[in-house]
């Protein structure tokens, strides 16, 4: 049992050294990306020959694609590749493997995306995918350790290709084709009947990977509960993605008082919306399918009551290994904040970093200087006319509200009043950006054109 | 930001991830007819429209989808609506309370108004049966660029105005209300013996306000003009005022109703018996008139005493005689001072042409197009300043030899000759931003073509600029009309096939 908290004590050594909030730039490359390259290449070619039966060639065309998309993917910064993160993850797996010796981990490899919606994938071959998202919603290693057993799960259960071989075979079924076949014939009305076959195919095809969801549901918690985490904590991670389910990101967000400063007050036009042409709360579509109402994964509710049921979960037990999570949480929140900003996403930054200093998760310095930052992004980018290349209009049909409020306002304010406001938050916060030598160049800057 | 594939934009939108199989794909793809933009009077965007063919019905019908955009490029809606095999859609309009789409039939000889309420709920559609001719006529009209088809008139209704064929070509002003007003309809005299059109320019709550102008036989080139004024709430007319070329020869080119239920034209004035479409004007006029038809005021600013002697030299330092303006639109500002805006040109000899023919004298002549200028004008219509806005030279060959250079311009305006495109009023707060697209020719540098913002702010006229060119050509912009202070960016890279639409506002 003693050994079962090794990984995590050194994990724990090893980042607190390295933890501070003035992390470092984010790494978006591998440090030997030919090595990763070649791996991912090897498992590929390995997953697709084993490949055969009817429709084998399609079958294996969309997973030779799905590599290539990965490789792009990395080149893309959708990825990084953090020591301190991947001493977590392996952490986790390192306990997941010991209490499950079954499992043939030899080819799984664990990429950390981004995102920050809360998330993770399998894709077959030994790749997964852990978005950073989730680190930020879930708040133990137990419930990390849950969302890591149900994707190892699916790739036990070799879902990805039993998806993907479902979906070919259901639209190339005899059936399907009878049905196209005769839509051909039809001299009237043929997108309309495609469009219900399309709907028929949609359909089975979500309920297929609804059964899939809870088959890797039931496999992961019979992995995850003998492990030495809190089994009880698998239906805690469940709650917290149904909570997140309609809004990622939740909290208020006061933009007129956040930008309101003495040297230059809120106006309150910068929250003023335009007339829409329709009234309507939800998107008008007399075309939509009825697969298209339909989600991937079947209601958390569902899940949970279907896991308290298949294993007689009755217990709340609170306790758990909730230490490592802690520090994680604080600096998946400083790398998903830095990629924002690289990306561009800089109403995401802006969310980030308000949540964050409201809730005391990073120091005024660091929120002062990033926040600065984020403004002269934003000044610039208004500047060369491409402010609307990275950040969203606001939509109305968007679930996001206080993501809504930002984009408006950041979409709402002119260069010139983009540039007075830079400087005001400069003024404002003078201490905290002359500290260190970027805040004091930002300031320069906002007083340059200003000037 | 909105990335869509060439093929997405032009043909198709993505139905489901599953339609990957191509005999299903090919079935669902919708076949774009057309699309544009819903645009006020003061070319405020109001969203965008794509009108796709669907599916083929029984009887010669069709199911169309016309999907809209909001002005911020968001899926707001997808209609269905079925109708004759032939029927195109023509204009759409918006007016706060509901959408309306103008139809057109040619084979089968009707206009149709097709209109959806706020909750997208479709009303009752009106038919209008008219003659092949009247669309050709209602088509040519179009593309001269001086006609709206259809006129919101906010929180109201719509007009919709549209060529009839009486003795002679004549016009028809339908007003529809959707706030549950009288609707009614206004023609041409079936007996009249002159071409007669209306364009409607400008309408309130109250009153519409309509340039009506006729001439004897299409290939004439003398038009007059006439204001009329309607009631809106019984299409009765309130009263006109004629300015024909006999006794008051004016060339309006827009109104506006004021806050004190005055009646303000703008435009050129002419001699008597001079031709508002040939002749060189006099200069630019005020007038206000009441809402009985009473003049209250009419001020006039003449080139010889008043323009000339502020009009600011040619970029080579030179003021020409034979360089003219070509007024685009008068704006009148929410302080009630006036902006008329224009650009210079000038008749030259085409040495291209001349070259090619080895001759001077037989269409080898053209307009060269210089600076924008902007005309300040106080609230009493005193010329207070003229701004220049250095451009790149344009030029377009004439159209005919013997024309002067006045009767050129009005020609090749409706061929898009100008680089003028089109200027958006927000009265709300007090700004207008024109538009303009300049060939720079710069120094030691490649030349660049650029869409340029002429904007007003605060009393002051500032400039904004996007090159329509990037990394050596491999990045091309196309700048489209959007909503009030915005553009629509279409940027597309040759080398990635990948086309990006956003919107930005403009730089103030």
């Amino acid at each position: 049992m003693l050994k079962n908290y090794v990984a995590p004590i050194l994990f724990l050594l090893c980042f607190c050294f390295s933890h501070s909030q003035k992390t470092s730039d984010n790494q978006y490359l591998p440090k030997d990306i030919e090595a990763l390259e070649d791996y991912l290449e090897q498992i590929n070619s390995d997953y697709i020959k084993r490949i055969d039966g009817s429709h084998a060639s399609k079958i294996r065309k969309i997973f030779k694609n799905r590599d290539e998309k990965v490789l792009e993917s990395i080149n893309d910064s959708v990825y990084i590749f953090n020591d301190d993160i991947n001493i977590y993850i392996d952490s986790i797996l390192s306990n997941i493997y010991k209490a499950n010796p079954q499992i043939d981990n030899t080819n799984y490899k664990f990429f950390v995306n981004t995102s920050f919606i809360p998330n993770a994938s399998c894709y077959g071959d030994g790749m997964f995918e852990i978005y950073l998202g989730l680190f930020s919603t879930l708040s133990s290693d137990d419930e990390v350790a849950f969302v890591i057993c149900h994707e190892i799960a699916h790739k036990l259960l070799d879902h990805p290709l039993d998806n993907v071989t479902n979906v070919i075979s259901t639209i190339n079924s005899k059936e399907t084709k009878k049905k196209v076949r005769e839509i051909k014939r039809q001299k009237y009305g043929q997108t309309r009947a495609a469009l219900s076959v399309i709907d028929e195919l949609s359909i089975d095809i979500l309920d297929h990977s609804k059964e899939t969801e809870a088959q890797a549901d039931s496999l992961g918690f019979v992995l995850f509960s003998k492990t030495i985490y809190n089994k009880y904590k698998a239906l805690s991670a469940l709650s917290k993605l149904q909570r997140d389910d309609d809004m990622l990101l939740s909290h208020n967000i006061r933009v007129d008082s956040i930008f309101n400063f003495e040297t230059y007050p809120f106006k309150p036009f910068w929250l003023k919306e335009t007339v829409s042409i329709f009234d309507t709360d939800e998107k008008i579509n007399e075309f939509s399918l009825d697969s298209d109402t339909l989600k991937t994964h079947p209601e958390i509710e569902f899940r949970i009551e279907k896991l308290k049921s298949d294993f007689s979960i009755i217990s709340t037990d609170s306790s758990g290994q909730e230490n490592n999570m802690r520090l994680l949480i604080n600096l998946a929140n400083l790398k998903m904040i830095e990629s924002a900003i690289d990306k561009k996403n800089l109403d995401i930054a802006i969310y980030q970093l308000v949540e964050l200093f409201h809730n005391k998760r990073i120091g005024s310095e660091y929120y002062h200087i990033t926040m600065a930052s984020v403004l002269k992004q934003i000044y610039n980018a208004k500047k060369n006319h491409e402010l609307g290349k990275y950040i969203p209009p606001k939509s109305k049909f968007s679930d996001e509200k206080q993501l809504n409020k930002i984009r408006l306002f950041l979409h709402n304010l002119e260069l010139g009043e983009t540039k007075k406001m830079g400087l005001a938050f400069c003024k404002a916060n003078k201490d905290d950006l002359m500290a260190e030598d970027n805040g004091t160049e930002i300031f320069k800057f906002f007083k340059s054109i200003n000037q | 930001m909105k990335k869509l594939s060439v093929i997405l934009l032009t043909t198709i939108f993505c139905l489901s991830a599953f339609a990957q199989q191509k005999s299903l794909d090919e079935i669902t793809s919708f076949r774009i007819k057309n699309s544009g933009s819903f645009m006020d009077k003061n070319n405020d965007v109001d969203g965008y429209y794509f009108y796709y063919e669907v599916d083929k019905l029984k009887k010669g019908k069709r199911e169309y989808a016309i999907k809209m955009l909001d002005n911020n490029l968001n899926d707001i809606a997808t209609k269905s609506y079925i109708d004759d095999k032939n029927t195109i859609l023509a204009q759409s309009k918006f007016n706060n309370q509901a959408l309306m789409f103008a139809m057109i039939n040619i084979k089968e000889k009707f206009y149709k108004l097709v209109t959806f309420d706020k909750s997208g709920n479709q009303g009752k559609d009106i038919k209008i049966d008219v003659s092949k001719k009247d669309v050709r006529w209602l088509s040519m009209m179009m593309k001269s660029g001086n006609f709206n088809l259809l006129f919101p008139v906010d929180d109201n209704g719509f007009l919709f105005n549209y060529t009839k064929n009486n003795k002679k070509m004549g016009y028809g002003l339908k007003y529809v209300s959707t706030n549950g007003g009288e609707s009614w309809d206004y023609n041409s005299p079936e007996d009249a013996n002159q071409l007669m059109f209306l364009n409607p320019i400008e309408a309130n709550e109250k009153v519409v306000v309509a340039i009506e102008s006729s001439k004897k036989s299409a290939l004439s080139n003398t038009v007059n003009m006439k204001i009329v004024v309607l009631d809106i709430n019984t299409g009765k007319k309130l009263f006109e005022k004629d300015y024909n070329r006999d006794d008051n020869p004016r060339l309006i080119t827009n109104a506006f109703l004021t806050e004190e239920k005055n009646l303000v034209l703008l435009g050129e004035y002419f001699k008597k018996g001079k031709n508002i479409v040939k002749d060189k004007s006099e200069g630019l006029f005020a007038q206000v008139v009441d809402m009985s038809g009473n003049l209250i005021s009419d001020v006039k600013a003449d080139w010889e005493n008043t323009i000339n002697k502020l009009m600011p030299a040619d970029s080579n330092g030179k003021k020409k005689k034979s360089t003219y303006v070509y007024f685009h639109d008068v704006i009148r500002t929410q302080n009630g001072s006036y902006y008329a805006i224009g650009e210079k040109y000038r008749k030259t000899v085409s040495l291209k042409g001349t070259l090619l023919t080895g001759r001077i004298g037989s269409g080898m002549t053209q307009l060269t197009i210089t600076d924008a200028v902007f005309f300040e004008f106080d609230k009493s219509f005193n010329l207070k300043e003229i701004h220049k806005i250095e451009k790149g030279k344009s030029r377009a060959p004439n159209l005919a030899d013997f024309g002067s250079p006045q009767l050129n311009a009005h020609a090749l305006k409706t061929f898009g000759a100008f680089d003028y495109e089109y200027t958006q009023i927000d009265k709300d707060r007090d700004r207008f931003y024109a538009m303009f697209i300049d060939y720079e020719r710069l120094k030691g540098e490649k030349n660049k073509l650029a869409f340029k913002a002429v904007m007003y702010n605060d009393g002051e006229l500032s400039q904004d600029k996007i090159y329509l060119e990037q990394s050596k050509g491999r990045v091309s912009f196309r700048v489209l009309p959007a909503k009030l202070g915005h553009v629509m960016i279409v940027e597309y890279n040759k080398k990635e096939k990948t086309l990006d639409i956003h919107l930005e506002k403009l730089n103030i």
